[in-house]
């Protein structure tokens, strides 16, 4: 198994270098990266720079998150539709192997970049002689973590549905959108006059609970460490939410693992 | 070897999910050691049953059994079985190489590098092993599929229209691949159209149609001698008369073909002697597998 798995992390890699699509998305993302970055390099007051290496932080995690999923999802899709999935199951490799290389591939590749992005924050904030702050290493694992989520839910939902539908789905059904409806939701049960509008609120606003309690979360923690984001101070009391975090993205990542598993061996590869 | 037995497989197609029965009492058994061809018009259900036997279909009911297992994709039995799809579906972004060394990768690991280099050399894959396998040709991709089925020495092999876009030669080399792999103790099951190919190199055919096994037998006994006609060849002048019990086709390159009861031998050769025609050949007739196929599509006995 262990060889099926480097064979299939090898091949995946392969398709991040050569597939044309790929790189397209990658100069493009480092196209709106340069365009919104560079300039303010040189048109910068002192005391911005901070800032200016915070924002750098958060555009860069951002953008290496959209990446991250698209690369993900152009594998499966490539996959399926290329029709090439058939060639690696009729071999004496189960598609979990093949699946766990994926998800192995696309973190690497997101490591990778998230570390790059860390470097070139502590070089800034050397160079800058800001003094460091090590909450940049913080948002380095919290980011990882967040992709870890973000890819297992889409790669079940790209095994399940379009591609397209997918990422629509992703988009919609998340945790703020329900955080969203359940704000307007308490307002209307509290405004509305009729009880059978105050009824149907209230149902509705359960409902809408219940989805926003299983709806997985992207950061769990995110008023927890409300003071590193914009100070990027860490302390030691910190590190248990990104260890929570940690714990947290292991189950969610597990979960829709062995549902995506499922799902590749039900879906039809013929 | 395969045992499949009353195997049932539906489709539900269009808005109305109306139920297309792919496969319908399928039922066929290989043996070790045989090239098993299945032939069928289009839709018969050919395709349908080799995804069975590799599991990629699952039965709606009837059981499929693969080297006394049940077909699951990935598990361990697959390290047996090598499998040539009917459309190359390869990872086109690799080259020929990477591609062989994944699969091979994928199957087994102890295979060396240079067991792969000798199939690549004997394909004549070699001066195209830094190609990309979206610039190569079909004919190309599909020795490839050759190439993976062979360097894993596997004990079945499902080949689905396994010549389709060869070259003559290859076609040959192939087919002599094949029967030296069969020599060997590999079993094959081939998925074919082209009779004259599973005529040369099968032992054993299942020919099917809607989803039914309509005749499964030894491909011997299917091209039966027929003991009651004589196939006659013979050079001689175009404007000749030939009796009336002849029933011979225009000539052909200066020979005419013709068949005749076998009770009139002794009257024609009378007559050949007296016409002066060149007799080039004159046996009983045998069903050539062509016939067979069609004798059963339409309802009657091989």
């Amino acid at each position: 198994m262990k060889e099926a798995f480097l064979a299939n992390l090898s091949v995946h890699l392969t398709f991040f270098r050569r597939n044309r699509l790929v790189v397209l998305v990658g100069l493009f993302l480092v196209f709106i990266w340069g365009t919104t970055l560079i300039p303010s390099l040189f048109f910068i007051s002192s005391r911005d720079k901070f800032q200016l290496i915070k924002m750098l932080m958060e555009q860069s995690h951002w953008f290496v998150m959209v990446f991250v999923a698209a690369l993900a999802i152009m594998t499966l899709s490539y996959n399926f539709n290329q029709r090439c999935f058939k060639m690696v199951i009729t071999k004496p490799c189960p598609p979990e192997v093949w699946l766990l290389a994926l998800y192995a591939a696309v973190m690497l590749v997101a490591a990778v970049l998230y570390a790059l992005v860390t470097a070139a924050a502590l070089i800034l904030f050397g160079v800058w002689h800001i003094p460091l702050q090590w909450g940049v290493l913080y948002l380095f694992g919290e980011s990882l973590l967040q992709v870890a989520v973000i890819v297992s839910i889409l790669s079940f939902l790209v095994t399940v549905m379009h591609p397209f539908m997918a990422v629509i789905l992703m988009g919609l059904a998340n945790e703020s959108t329900f955080y969203g409806l359940l704000v307007m939701l308490s307002a209307a049960v509290s405004h509305a006059s009729e009880p059978w509008a105050r009824f149907w609120c209230k149902a509705a606003n359960v409902v809408t609970y219940g989805f926003y309690l299983a709806v997985p979360s992207y950061s769990l923690f995110e008023k927890k460490v409300e003071k590193l984001h914009s100070s990027l101070r860490m302390g030691w009391g910190d590190l248990q939410w990104l260890g929570l975090s940690l714990l947290y993205t292991l189950l969610v990542a597990s979960l829709f693992f062995a549902l995506t598993a499922l799902a590749l061996r039900r879906r039809r590869h013929t | 070897m395969i045992v499949a037995s009353d195997v049932r497989v539906n489709f539900k197609q269009g808005v109305r999910r109306r139920v297309i029965r792919a496969l319908d009492g399928f039922s066929i058994t290989v043996n070790c050691g045989d090239v098993y061809g299945l032939l069928g018009p289009n839709g018969a259900g050919k395709s349908t049953a080799m995804y069975c036997f590799l599991g990629l279909i699952r039965p709606a009911s009837g059981e499929i059994r693969v080297d006394g297992e049940i077909p699951v994709p990935g598990e361990p039995l697959f390290r047996r079985l090598a499998y040539l799809p009917e459309e190359p579906h390869y990872h086109q972004y690799l080259t020929v190489q990477e591609a062989l060394r994944y699969y091979t990768r994928l199957h087994d690991a102890t295979i060396p590098a240079s067991r792969q280099d000798e199939v690549i050399e004997r394909l004549g894959l070699a001066e195209y092993r830094d190609l990309r396998l979206d610039k190569c040709s079909k004919g190309m991709k599909q020795k490839l599929g050759i190439a993976a089925c062979l360097v894993t020495d596997p004990k079945l092999v499902f080949l689905d229209e396994p010549t389709r876009g060869l070259d003559p030669v290859v076609v040959k080399e192939f087919r002599d691949i094949i029967l030296e792999m069969n020599r060997q103790g590999t079993t094959f099951v081939i998925n074919s159209h082209v009779l004259s190919e599973v005529e040369m190199v099968c032992n054993r055919v299942a020919i099917m149609d809607h989803g039914r096994v309509m005749v499964q037998d030894d491909l011997s006994r299917l091209m039966k001698i027929d003991r009651d006609t004589y196939v006659v060849e013979y050079g001689g002048p175009e404007s000749l008369a030939v009796p009336a019990y002849v029933t011979a086709a225009p000539a052909l390159n200066g020979v005419v073909r013709g068949t005749f009861p076998a009770t009139h031998l002794a009257d024609f050769m009378q007559f050949a002697g007296g016409s002066g025609i060149t007799v080039l050949s004159c046996s009983l007739k045998r069903l050539n597998l062509e016939e067979a196929f069609f004798n059963v599509l339409k309802g009657g006995a091989p």
